[in-house]
């Protein structure tokens, strides 16, 4: 390039910099969007890496029936290949606080593996502090008394050796950074947390478990760590298991306990925050490749447009470009570097800015759920070069290809104006029925739309880009919305859960409802516990409601849509619809369930409900009975307006849940989805905007003799536009349509993305949120109308009829 | 008698549109020397331009050859076109086609730069009377001063062959003439050949030689020894 030619760039930059912006703007865009989502994952899985590595996760737990002693554990200590080894005790017990108990699960301090911190307060130093869960108590707690409830049967009560404790902090913990606590045989089956205290407020002689830690580390989830873990397993599970058998073999026949002990390992896979976490990063990643693939074609698209159409404009400067003597490949550089280099800044700002902000939208929006730490940054290398590429390719793709038809024609060609398309009877002509009936303005639009197809292809699909995008993102809030209205109203319709310390017959049951002002039809009786289903690679916790009357209707109403479900017979059970998905079990197949003991059984499917939190399990109390062996009535649902306290006062209630707190708490939960919702939005919005703006701009430059024709002829401002903006109206109207469809497919892919196991998401939009897509859709195209409005008013009829043809 | 310069022997071109097969050009021979001023007459749409556009390696015809002094235009490659553009011929357009966005001089330059033999950008405009104007841009110019400019700037290049097609068809007749006698004083002073293309007969007689035709074929081709300079002509 030489001086002049270089100047003629800049300058052509200069005075088309709407053009030349538009250009920037949705490679931004699409690279932004793209490298961000992308990118969170990796962000996301750092973050966690680095937290694991600091709290030194474990990466083995060996657990026997007959407990590890301080010898055992100092001798897997010692194996090859391990770091350390660290006993640690936990115990699922009723603790008291505020006068209200629910199960927890006690821990024992460590100091080598599986650090907790403490994010208010502090770590418990002597016998009478703990530290809580954050996830279920706030810094107002601290201060606070908590103990081991006195309903805790002797069994578990014996395991402590302290029983009053004084919350000093609150805290996190490597084995739980996700909500999930796991089920229990306690209470109503699941765990309202954590509480870490000193191992001495312990009274075990034997611990638990042994948690293990390798010598060598990993990448979090990588395919190494899995080799490593493959190879370990076997090896150390044969060690633990020949120390426990010494130990086994020496004592006397008559002290043993049970049969021969077992012992089983575990690794971080079974850890529920774990497992969840690797989910949810890979969701992330599946979202990544799913919308941005969208804006990246949109992207191309107006390059291609928009360098067709300079192209178009600057025909007559080629063609005295090659009459001056300049070799084709030098007139394209001009165009190349022209889209080139909107290109690369479009892509610079769009990348940095992307991988700097989404991550933090992200990371804001499942913060509800996991917050063990703050993010860091990082830079992904090859993924920048792979949209550096993909970004220049497509703007000196979309320049050459624009200008390489022009070239290759006899320079003459180029000089002479643009032969005029004919005029064409176009189909909805044909249908006379409708042509009759439309003003003849109106008439010249839809030939004009017609006329210019290839642009107005490109505005519809723009434009139903953004009603689809709209749709999904509405649609993802609907399904959230709908998932707690439809629980906590339609599928739970009970008040309150309350567990009682002893098993309740109909002498105990009725003295309650009595006592408590509650009718027989207030209550429902039923056997509540914990279980785990197994699936391949790991399990899911699920609660089993065995009532002990089977008009149940008016506490769950169990139904599959407008079907009602009856009360499973014996070996039978009434499922939740996402766990029969989870399982692959669907009606009249059978569903292996285990209990906290380890006992499994497989019960039959009778049918399958639509339920949108947590997984339950229908059965008879005589099915549970035969199952696992034992069925005591220890939990009623009830219908009251009373408060818990006055429950609570009642000696034999142990617990009482408000099913009015957990709806609070899965609402608030949800509020993650909003974050990404608005910024769904957002991005429509922009690429509405850009679109919108780019292909009216280059209509209007391009028909600038038309228009300037019309003024001539008397056509007021607002009809000389409207001759314009009508074609946009209408494809805004066509475009919704398509993007209406579009985007109820495009939710329904995201929704099967968005996977998390415990809930349900439907694939149902409500009308409003279809209408309201349209509606803000047909908003943005209103407000480009209105700047471009401005823009035809300048046009100048006389300069624009003097152009030469 | 000079030198025989650019010889067309039984030049055709046609164009395919669809169906239809158009005939630009037939038959067309005919000589033109070193130096001359050759006027190339015919009514709108005779195939004066197609005519023009073949002579200066712009087109390529269908049948037939054109000859530069040895060079065959008519079968060279399209990176020989460009190269006989870019060295040998200089364009003069009835719309001046300046690049907007360039100044007078920038408009003269971009022609120099690439060029084996050119004149000074500034020297070529101070040539065409507009060394004050050469920071202004071609709407800050008349049309005349915009011809002027788009002459030096086929000028500068310095080449043998210098093509104008209706040079002064935009252009008042007070202005139109002095462009011609621009063009004709620089065809005598620096035996540049020159080939005007018009529809304006008057214009003929400033010629050294006049093509005329009709319907995409010669209806003659005559020398004109008596030719006039442009002061002399009225129309």
């Amino acid at each position: 390039m030489n001086q002049v030619t270089k100047k003629m760039l800049l300058r052509s930059i200069k005075y088309s910099i709407s053009r030349y912006l538009a250009i920037f703007a949705i490679v931004a865009l699409g690279v932004g969007f793209f490298s961000g989502l992308k990118i969170s994952k990796k962000v996301m899985v750092d973050a966690a890496d680095t937290y694991f590595k600091k709290q030194e996760m474990f990466d083995f737990l060996l657990i026997s029936t007959t407990g590890f002693t301080p010898d055992e554990s100092a001798e897997l200590d010692g194996l090859p290949d391990i770091r350390w080894a660290e006993e640690s005790i936990s115990l699922d017990a009723l603790g008291i606080i505020n006068q209200k108990a629910s199960p927890y699960i006690w821990l024992s301090l460590p100091e080598k593996i599986n650090l907790p911190t403490a994010t208010q307060g502090r770590l418990p130093q002597t016998e009478g502090e703990c530290l809580v869960d954050d996830d279920f108590f706030s810094a107002e707690d601290i201060g606070k008394p908590l103990s081991v409830s006195s309903f805790n049967t002797q069994d578990v009560l014996s395991g402590f050796s302290q029983t009053d404790y004084t919350i000093v902090g609150i805290g996190n913990s490597p084995l739980y950074i996700s909500g999930d606590r796991g089920s229990t045989a306690l209470g109503n089956g699941i765990l309202h947390g954590f509480v870490y205290i000193l191992p001495k407020c312990f009274a075990s002689p034997v611990f638990s478990g042994v948690y293990l830690r390798l010598k060598e580390t990993d990448d979090l989830y990588s395919e190494a760590y899995e080799q490593r873990i493959e190879k370990q397993r076997d090896k150390i599970a044969e060690a633990a298991r020949t120390l426990v058998l010494a130990r086994y073999e020496a004592t006397s026949h008559d002290t043993r306990k049970e049969d021969q002990p077992q012992v089983y390992l575990f690794t971080r896979k079974e850890n529920i925050g774990y497992g969840r976490y690797e989910n949810d990063t890979e969701i992330v990643a599946g979202i990544a490749n799913v919308f941005p693939v969208f804006f990246f074609l949109v992207a191309i698209l107006v390059c291609v447009t928009t360098m067709s159409r300079m192209v178009d404009e600057e025909r007559t400067q080629m063609g005295v470009m090659q009459a001056m003597g300049y070799s084709t490949s030098s007139i394209a550089m001009k165009y190349v570097l022209y889209a080139g280099s909107a290109a690369l800044l479009g892509w610079f700002f769009g990348f940095f800015g992307g991988i700097w902000l989404i991550p933090q939208i992200i990371w804001v929006a499942y913060g509800i759920t996991y917050h063990f730490s703050e993010l860091s940054y990082g830079v992904d290398w090859p993924l920048a070069l792979l949209t550096l590429a993909i970004s220049l390719l497509s703007s000196v793709g979309a320049a050459e290809y624009s200008c390489h038809h022009e070239l290759q024609l006899p320079p003459a060609r180029l000089l002479r104006p643009r032969v005029p398309q004919e005029g064409k009877r176009i189909l909805p002509e044909k249908i006379k029925f409708i042509w009759k009936r439309l003003t003849f303005l109106q008439k010249v639009s839809v030939r004009n739309v017609a006329r210019y197809k290839k642009r107005m292809f490109m505005m519809v699909l723009g434009i139903s880009g953004c009603t689809a995008l709209l749709v999904a993102g509405f649609g993802i809030r609907d399904a959230v919305v709908q998932l707690v209205d439809h629980q906590y109203d339609d599928v739970l319709k009970y008040d309150m859960e309350v567990g009682f310390n002893t098993p309740m017959d109909s002498n105990a049951a009725v003295k309650f409802m009595e006592k408590n002002g509650l009718e027989d039809e207030h209550c429902l009786f039923a056997y509540s516990g914990g279980v785990e289903i197994p699936l391949r690679k790991r399990s899911l916790s699920a609660t089993v409601i065995a009532p002990a009357t089977t008009e149940i209707k008016s506490f769950f109403h169990l139904h599959r849509g407008e079907e009602e479900l009856t009360f499973p017979a014996k070996g039978e059970a009434l499922i939740n619809i996402k766990l029969s998905q989870k399982a692959g079990v669907g009606t009249g197949s059978f569903l292996v369930v285990e209990n906290s003991k380890g006992t499994r059984v497989k019960l039959r499917v009778s049918g399958v409900f639509d339920n949108y939190v947590d997984h339950y399990l229908f059965v008879s109390p005589q099915t549970y009975l035969d199952s696992f062996g034992h069925a005591q009535i220890k939990t009623a649902y009830i219908h009251t307006e009373g408060t818990v306290t006055a429950l609570m006062e009642y000696p034999k209630v142990s617990f009482v849940t408000v099913k009015a707190d957990i709806r609070n708490r899965i609402e608030n939960s949800m509020k993650s989805i909003n974050a990404i919702v608005v910024l769904i939005v957002v991005c429509a919005a922009a690429l509405a905007f850009i679109v919108l703006y780019n292909l009216t701009n280059i209509n209007i430059t391009e028909r600038l003799r038309e228009i300037a024709t019309i003024k001539v002829l008397g056509f007021y401002a607002k009809e000389a536009a409207s001759y314009v903006l009508r074609e946009n109206i209408l494809l805004t109207i066509i475009g919704a349509a398509v993007g209406l469809f579009l985007g109820k497919g495009l939710h329904a892919l995201v929704v099967n993305m968005i996977v998390v196991d415990y809930m349900f998401f439907s694939t149902n939009i409500t009308m409003w949120s279809f209408l309201l897509a349209a509606a803000l859709t047909f908003v943005f195209t209103f407000v480009v109308n209105l700047v471009m409005l401005s823009k035809l008013d300048k046009i100048h009829m006389a300069e624009s009829l003097k152009t030469v043809e | 008698m000079g030198n025989k310069f650019i010889q067309l022997q039984d030049v055709k071109k046609e164009y395919q549109t669809g169906e239809v097969c158009i005939q630009a050009l037939k038959d067309v021979t005919f000589t033109i020397d070193k130096g001359e001023i050759c006027v190339i007459l015919g009514a709108s749409g005779a195939g004066k331009t197609t005519l023009l556009n073949l002579l200066g390696g712009m087109d390529v015809l269908s049948s037939g050859t054109i000859q530069l002094e040895e060079k065959l235009i008519s079968t060279m490659s399209k990176k020989e076109l460009t190269s006989y553009r870019r060295h040998d011929v200089g364009f003069v357009f009835q719309f001046y086609n300046l690049i907007p966005t360039l100044t007078a001089r920038e408009n003269v330059e971009i022609a120099t730069q690439i060029c084996r033999n050119p004149m000074n950008p500034d020297e070529a405009l101070q040539l065409m009377g507009l060394g004050h104007r050469s920071n202004h841009f071609p709407a800050q110019l008349s049309g005349g001063e915009q011809q002027r400019v788009a002459i030096a700037r086929a000028l500068a290049k310095n080449p043998k062959l210098l093509l104008c097609d209706e040079p002064t068809g935009a252009l008042d007749y007070t202005t139109g003439k002095a462009i011609l006698k621009l063009l004709q004083d620089i065809s005598r002073k620096q035996q540049m050949t020159v080939v005007i293309i018009t529809h304006n007969q008057a214009i003929a007689s400033m010629a050294d030689r006049i093509v005329h035709i009709k319907s995409g074929s010669i209806a003659y081709c005559k020398k004109n020894p008596d030719a006039l300079p442009v002061d002399k002509i009225e129309w």
